[in-house]
């Protein structure tokens, strides 16, 4: 069985001020300890059946690592499992502290794609957003980056953070093109909860964030990268022809994935599933019963179609209503019909036997998701 | 002499905010009549709100007494409609018919109509007099007499339609004249009136609940502050919303709402697939409980936002 495999590293040298990720600045004592018990976690996941077909190691910052945390990681995935010969093994950095003999170890290690967070170039934004690196880091990273022998690379760039200008965001989004990235994922900036840029724009000392505003941005993006080559595969996800993250695909196209280290999640066998979110409770956990798992639920029919079919939709394929059917035994065009002709009629998706988000449907993507379900 | 039913002076739509509270109201309002014979009530239907009732009053604070009643002792959630006095309508025949709920108008320019006239005693220190008349100028009183009771008392006469005093006269005169003033009125029939009937259109579909009938003179200050405030509360929809107050055929006023542009989860990777599904779910409930308002839908705190009366 076909799987992804995704590993949390929930450290950071600097907590930014939007995010809402779990990570933490750790001792490096526990670092450790928290390393062993991914191991320990990766070989009880130990299945003859399953094939990973991609990596990921996502966080917080997996860059802060040392090499051999990470050597000792993919040796045990490499020992444990099977792997596909072409599999996809990601890494997501942080521009700053990027070493060029870093990049190369980890090249050998066996990573074939990295992530850069970037955000944006223009410096007053990365003020903003609270992020430890300069413009120059990010461009220097890329270039090591390139150096280091990557040739699948993404870029994450923000949009709409308070104060930034339609000129800002352009000339962000025509630098980034300009690297020549294979990838380019873009988000608007979405604060939940309690992080530190919520509090100040409620302070005031930040304007509140602009929802038209970020539309307008979006489109001028999907402009910018439609004309520079990228096609737009997801909702927020552009790439080369063939360059598009096989591993986030999986999540898209409701496949199945296995998540190591706190507070990853799990989708097996129709059952989803979630580890201890605390990297010491997380830690605990392994060291008693050799896994993570904290709660998790079996779906029931009606949910696996509700999901798949928000989860296709995401995507500008679509989802194939034939395709449902036969997967599920349901007639999908008779049962949302009334849904669909509404959402038609009022231009938020296209499409007869595959249905897509429209154009006007993409940034207004939940009325027709909340309609799914 | 004998006694005379005490006279409804205001009139007010109630529904209950949710439909199947339908019966419930209809029995507390059955019960509250037992020992309070001068409330009175009918079934009504709008377009806008459901099936409800149009009850009369012998004026605000009574109305305000009853809903509190109706809330407190028999848990009831209502959306009452902005008071209105009873007007009638004089047709060409001569025939005259009562209107207690504005929306059921549907004027011929040949029609006239009538509405109710009160004779109102304040009585205030009379270095407040310049501010009070202006008040009442303002609210279309027609002066009758002034009595000093002292050098420093005055008693003041109008007569005034009682259109123009439900609604933030007493507050107004309090506030002018530092609480001294004090205010007394008794019904005196009806007049004929330059009255004009307001519809409120939202997405071009008039709103039965929101029609008013207002003196001429001030139709269009009205209708633009109606106008925006709807336009403050209706949230955006996902396609723009016109707005209009019109007398007939003629816009008096108009503002847009908005389409919105943006609602989407841009970020949906393993970990959020739950948590996400879960506000997709939140956001469904919601849907459910949107409250429809002509031909768009709304949240049930805006509706009694837009219904609720400006203080008094």
């Amino acid at each position: 069985m076909k799987i992804g495999l995704y590993l949390h590293i929930p450290f950071c040298k600097k907590k930014c001020a939007y995010c809402d990720f779990n990570s933490y600045q750790i001792k490096k004592e526990i670092q450790k300890k928290y390393v062993e018990s991914l191991i320990s976690e990766v070989r009880f996941y130990k299945k003859s059946s399953l094939l990973v077909e991609t990596i990921y190691f996502g966080g917080g910052t997996p860059t802060t690592l040392p090499l051999a945390d990470l050597g000792k990681i993919m040796k045990t995935i490499k020992n444990t499992h099977k792997v596909s010969d072409d599999v996809e093994v990601s890494i997501e950095a942080n521009p700053d502290g990027l070493k060029t003999e870093y990049l190369s170890g980890l090249k050998k290690i066996g990573f074939n794609r990295i992530s850069l967070g970037i955000q944006s170039f223009d410096p007053k934004i990365l003020k903003v957003l609270g992020r430890n690196h300069s413009v120059e880091n990010s461009l220097k990273a890329f270039k090591q980056i390139r150096k280091a022998g990557f040739d699948n690379i993404n870029i994450d760039l923000i949009y709409g953070t308070p104060g930034e200008t339609v000129e800002s965001w352009k000339k962000t989004v025509r630098k980034a093109v300009f690297l020549q990235p294979t990838h380019i994922s873009i988000y608007p900036l979405t604060l939940e909860r309690h992080v530190k840029l919520k509090r100040d724009i409620e302070k005031g000392i930040y304007s509140r964030i602009d929802e038209d505003d970020q539309a307008d941005k979006y489109l001028l993006a999907v402009d910018i990268l439609k004309k520079s080559s990228f096609k737009r595969y997801e909702i927020s996800n552009f790439s080369l022809p063939g360059y598009e993250c096989a591993h986030n695909l999986l999540y898209w196209k409701n496949k199945n994935y296995l998540g190591v280290g706190a507070g990853a999640h799990s989708f097996y066998k129709k059952t989803r599933f979630s580890n201890f979110y605390f990297p010491l409770n997380y830690i605990k956990a392994v060291e008693r019963r050799g896994h993570g798992i904290k709660k998790g639920y079996r779906e029931i029919l009606s949910e696996s179609i509700k999901q798949e079919m928000i989860l296709n939709l995401r995507l500008d394929e679509g989802v194939e209503l034939g395709k449902i059917e036969k997967k599920f035994g349901i007639d999908v065009k008779k049962w949302k019909q009334k849904e669909f002709e509404f959402l038609r009629n009022n231009g938020l998706i296209k499409g007869g036997k595959r249905i897509k988000l429209s154009e006007k449907g993409v940034l207004l993507a939940n009325e027709v998701f909340v309609r799914m379900i | 002499k004998g006694y005379k039913e005490p006279k409804s002076m205001v009139y007010s739509g109630l529904y209950p905010i949710e439909g199947g509270e339908y019966e419930k109201l209809r029995d507390a309002l059955s019960k509250l009549r037992l020992n309070d014979p001068s409330f009175i009530y009918s079934p009504e239907t709008s377009k806008a709100l459901g099936f409800g009732f149009r009850c009369g009053f012998l004026g605000l604070l009574h109305m305000d007494i009853i809903r509190e009643r109706l809330e407190r002792e028999y848990d009831l959630n209502l959306l009452i409609t902005a008071p209105s006095v009873a007007y009638r309508l004089v047709k060409e025949s001569g025939e005259e018919i009562e209107i207690s709920n504005p929306s059921e108008t549907s004027m011929h320019r040949q029609e006239k109509i009538l509405e109710p006239f009160v004779s109102l005693k304040i009585l205030a220190p009379s270095e407040y007099l310049g501010t009070i008349m202006d008040l009442v100028k303002d609210r279309r009183g027609e002066y009758r007499e002034m009595i000093y009771l002292s050098e420093k008392r005055v008693e003041l006469f109008y007569e005034i339609p009682l259109a123009e005093i439900i609604f933030d006269f007493f507050n107004q005169l309090k506030a002018r004249t530092r609480g001294y003033a004090s205010l007394d009125y008794e019904y005196i029939g009806y007049r004929e009136g330059d009255l004009v009937k307001i519809d409120i259109l939202i997405a071009g579909e008039p709103v039965d609940a929101l029609t008013l009938i207002i003196h001429k003179n001030k139709a269009y200050q009205r209708g633009k502050e109606l106008i925006h405030k709807l336009r403050k509360i209706i949230p955006r929809q996902f396609y723009e919303v016109p707005l209009q107050a019109a007398i007939g055929s003629k816009i008096i006023s108009r503002e847009t709402i908005k389409a919105k542009r943006k609602d989407v989860l841009a970020k949906c990777y393993g970990g959020d697939v739950t948590r996400k599904r879960k506000l997709l779910e939140r956001q469904k409930e919601g849907k459910k409980r949107l409250k429809k308002l002509g031909k768009i839908e709304i949240p049930q705190e805006a509706f009694i936002e837009i219904m609720k009366v400006e203080e008094d």
